[in-house]
């Protein structure tokens, strides 16, 4: 018998390869965006690469026996690194919407009381039916240099999924400006238990860190030929927007002149920048 | 013909007795060989590596067969000198009286023939001097010391608390033996036939049913796709777990690199002459240094603690250590992006944060407890310094350098366990807690507070990311039980007072953590009540 090795330093160089290879995984496939937000991408190559250091300075060390050591002291960090890699990419959702919130940027003290009690319910994972290894080519060069909507010469605004997330923190902040406008969005269809059966919201999922706080962003819109149309599908609407007090809240409400389906929006989620 | 031991098994097992000279190696081995159990051995082999003051009295040995051999030389304890042991004597236990001054991997590092084992290691010491050695001697006992599975204490007089946190900071699993009575029952759990059976016996039934829980975990972690709805819970619980991991994880890597960095760099001299310099300015300076001090919360309770050995007053390092972590840059740069465009929540933090601290310190200014009343003992080492890195902080930029990665990877695994926790905590609790179950007015403030600092006392989570999971409450949570969490998080948590508990006695601690608390209510609540009005 002899012993060569650390093995408690050696396991924990191993565990610091192995997350640093997910990490450096996670960015080049691009899953990383189901997790957290592009914003952090830098430092997760940072935290890949000191791993990586690090792993390469205990690797020097790791050879010089020690008897009592215990290689399992760190097998907590296992439990993540097995989760990633075995269970599959879902995608939280969740059965509340808080309308004029953008997702934790809130705006008034009453829509911020709202926002705590009803902003996320259980959440729920739909199985992503449309593929779910591969659906993921994101281009992240989010909002911030796409240009606002505009207006076509039919009077309708059409807003592209680049443009949702500026545009739905702009409707929310100053809704007069769209006031009687005609706008087409898309979005996934979303209904809560409170709502009227002619009345949806196509809503896209945002993320202002990572999963952990994902929330439906969305308009209210008004239709009785929503009601053909199930949960999460996707759906183009287009309509007029009007401003109502919906339980309380001045909101912009969109009565809707044509709904039809619609692909898949390449990105899971939009992000919000600031 | 194979001599079959007194275990059944044709084993040879090592014990390796180490220790400075003087410290009792050879009465200890003289007192294994006069008890009566050790009749049941064939054959005893002592290898003395160094020539201890007390001599062998073969007279009173129980066992007769007992073969003593010298070693002058570190360099000849290699695999021939075992192999020779083999063909020649076939001891079935091999008592090593091991040099204090050699480097322990020496033994290890030996290849030992098939059926020999290094089964414990003991260090003797004495008592009185322990504390000395410890300081002077550097690497060397500290080389030891990280190896060891006991540590016998010989000599031993009044207060151990000094001598437990000597140990503990070193070598947290050691078992430390005080008296005779404790030894000689440490003894018989490996030395006694009798009991290693028994012991054998408990520990392959032990294996056999952490194998069949292992197997069954992996049975259920592989068949979870194939209850794809029955489990979304699970996966969407996942999509949190790793979502709050993958953003905490290169904070957690920044604090731990800047912790080792100011462990290596920066001499504590300077911080003491800083804290001492002025009379009324301590408090309010040691408040706007840990503002300035990017270092995590388990990085500065052995500052803290150091500060206070060195003659800071006790006010001044407590306020230093509570606002370090709660405020300190990297914290709010965390925070920011945490709460992205919403600045007043690091603003938030850095008030309450200042605003507990400062009456903590108040408070124990005027209960006045002096610096000497609550220290068990000296502070040795920092949290994650092992001996690797104290023998390569002297060699020159270079092994600085080497030395920061190293401690960084230590306070990161130090760390990440208590983050695994705490995310998977967190993401279940907000997968399962319906929200309803907090909307009702009673609950929204004095509850969630409570449950909010409870949270934090237990999760534990580094500093630098609690406002990413803290974050994430806030969906369950009011924002004042959240600003709790933040805040709190890091200056009381189980991990802090575990390793207060290594420098300061448990009744300060106890003190601490009531003052902290009844700090904590009324601000928090205070705060949650100017939030009914105001925005945040």
């Amino acid at each position: 018998m002899k012993r060569r090795a650390n093995s408690e330093l050696l396991f924990q160089v191993v565990i610091c390869f192995i997350l640093s290879a997910l990490f450096v995984y996670a960015l080049i496939s691009r899953k990383a965006s189901n997790y957290v937000h592009p914003r952090l991408y830098g430092f997760l190559w940072f935290a890949a690469a000191a791993l990586f250091a690090i792993a390469v300075f205990m690797l020097r060390f790791s050879f010089t026996p020690k008897h009592n050591a215990r290689p399992l002291k760190n097998i907590l960090l296992i439990v993540p690194m097995i989760t990633a890699v075995i269970i599959p990419v879902g995608v939280v959702q969740s059965q509340a919407i808080s309308f004029g919130t953008s997702a934790g940027r809130t705006q008034n003290a009453s829509s911020f009381a709202q926002s705590c009690v009803s902003s996320q319910d259980k959440g729920v994972v739909i199985p992503d039916s449309a593929s779910s290894e591969d659906d993921i080519g994101i281009d992240t060069s989010t909002s911030p240099s796409s240009p606002a909507p505009q207006e076509d010469k039919n009077g309708v605004m059409t807003i592209s999924d680049e443009q949702f997330a500026n545009w739905y923190t702009d409707i929310n902040e100053n809704m007069k400006k769209y006031e009687g406008k005609t706008i087409k969005m898309k979005g996934q269809v979303f209904r809560m238990s409170t709502f009227a059966k002619n009345e949806i919201v196509p809503a896209r999922y945002a993320m202002v860190c990572c999963a952990a706080d994902l929330q439906p962003c969305g308009i209210l819109c008004r239709s009785d030929k929503v009601s053909q149309y199930k949960d999460n599908d996707w759906v183009w609407v287009t309509g007029k927007i009007k401003i109502e007090n919906y339980q309380d809240q001045t909101m912009p409400v969109c009565y809707v002149t044509k709904i039809e389906k619609a692909d898949k929006a390449k990105e899971d989620y939009i992000y919000f920048t600031y | 013909m194979l001599c079959h031991n007194v275990l059944g098994e044709n084993m040879t097992k090592i014990e390796v007795i180490c220790g400075f000279l003087e410290s009792g190696k050879t009465t200890l081995i003289q007192h294994i060989l006069e008890q009566d159990y050790m009749e049941q051995y064939h054959k005893i082999l002592i290898l003395q590596c160094e020539e201890g003051i007390t001599e062998f009295r073969a007279s009173t040995m129980k066992n007769k067969s007992v073969v003593l051999d010298q070693i002058e030389e570190s360099y000849k304890i290699r695999a021939k000198l075992f192999a020779k042991i083999k063909a020649e004597l076939e001891p079935d236990l091999i008592l090593v009286e091991y040099n204090g001054t050699w480097p322990i991997e020496e033994l290890l590092r030996v290849r030992l023939p098939d059926d020999y084992k290094i089964d414990k290691i003991l260090f003797c010491a004495d008592a009185s001097t322990f504390e000395l050695y410890m300081k002077n001697t550097g690497t060397l006992m500290l080389n030891q010391l990280n190896n060891v599975d006991a540590v016998m204490f010989n000599r031993c007089v009044g207060n151990f608390n000094t001598l437990k946190a000597g140990v503990k900071n070193n070598n947290r699993d050691a078992e430390l033996l005080f008296n005779d009575k404790s030894a000689d029952q440490y003894l018989e759990a490996f030395l006694k036939p009798e009991e290693i059976q028994k012991e054998n016996h408990i520990r392959s039934r032990n294996r056999i049913s952490v194998m069949i829980s292992l197997i069954c975990i992996y049975l259920f972690i592989f068949t979870i796709p194939l209850y794809y709805n029955v489990f979304s819970f699970i996966k969407s619980t996942n999509m949190i777990f790793l979502g709050i991991l993958m953003q905490a994880v290169p904070f957690l890597l920044i604090g731990a690199f800047v912790s080792a960095f100011l462990q290596v760099f920066v001499p504590d001299e300077t911080l003491v002459r800083i804290f001492t310099g002025h009379k009324w300015l301590g408090i309010p300076l040691a408040l706007i240094l840990g503002f300035f001090f990017p270092i995590c919360d388990c990085g500065i309770v052995p500052i803290a603690s150091r500060l206070t050995q060195k003659g800071v007053p006790l006010p001044q390092a407590m306020v230093f250590m509570l606002a370090a972590p709660a405020m300190n840059p990297v914290t709010i740069l965390s925070t920011l992006y945490a709460f992205p465009g919403q600045p007043q929540y690091a603003l938030c933090r850095i008030g309450l944060g200042a605003l507990v601290a400062l009456l903590a310190g108040f408070v124990l200014s005027v209960i006045h407890i002096k610096s000497g009343n609550v220290l068990t003992a000296f502070s040795t080492v920092t949290c994650s310094c092992t001996s690797i890195t104290t023998g390569i902080q002297n060699s020159g930029t270079k092994g600085k350098i080497e030395s920061v990665f190293l401690i960084a990877g230590q306070e990161f695994f130090n760390m990440g366990r208590y983050i695994v926790i705490g995310s998977l905590t967190c993401s279940i609790l907000q997968q399962s807690i319906p929200v309803s179950f907090f909307s009702g007015t009673g609950a929204k403030v004095v509850l969630p507070i409570a449950l909010m600092l409870l949270a934090a006392f237990f999760m534990s989570v580094c500093s630098t990311s609690n406002a990413f999971i803290g974050r994430s409450f806030l969906n369950i949570f009011p924002t004042a039980a959240v600003m709790g969490f933040i805040v709190m998080g890091p200056m009381l948590d189980l991990t802090n007072l575990f390793m207060m508990s290594s420098t300061f006695k448990k009744r300060f601690i106890m003190r601490l953590t009531i003052i902290l608390l009844a700090i904590a209510f009324p601000v928090f609540l205070l705060f949650s009540a100017m939030l009914k009005g105001g925005s945040l």
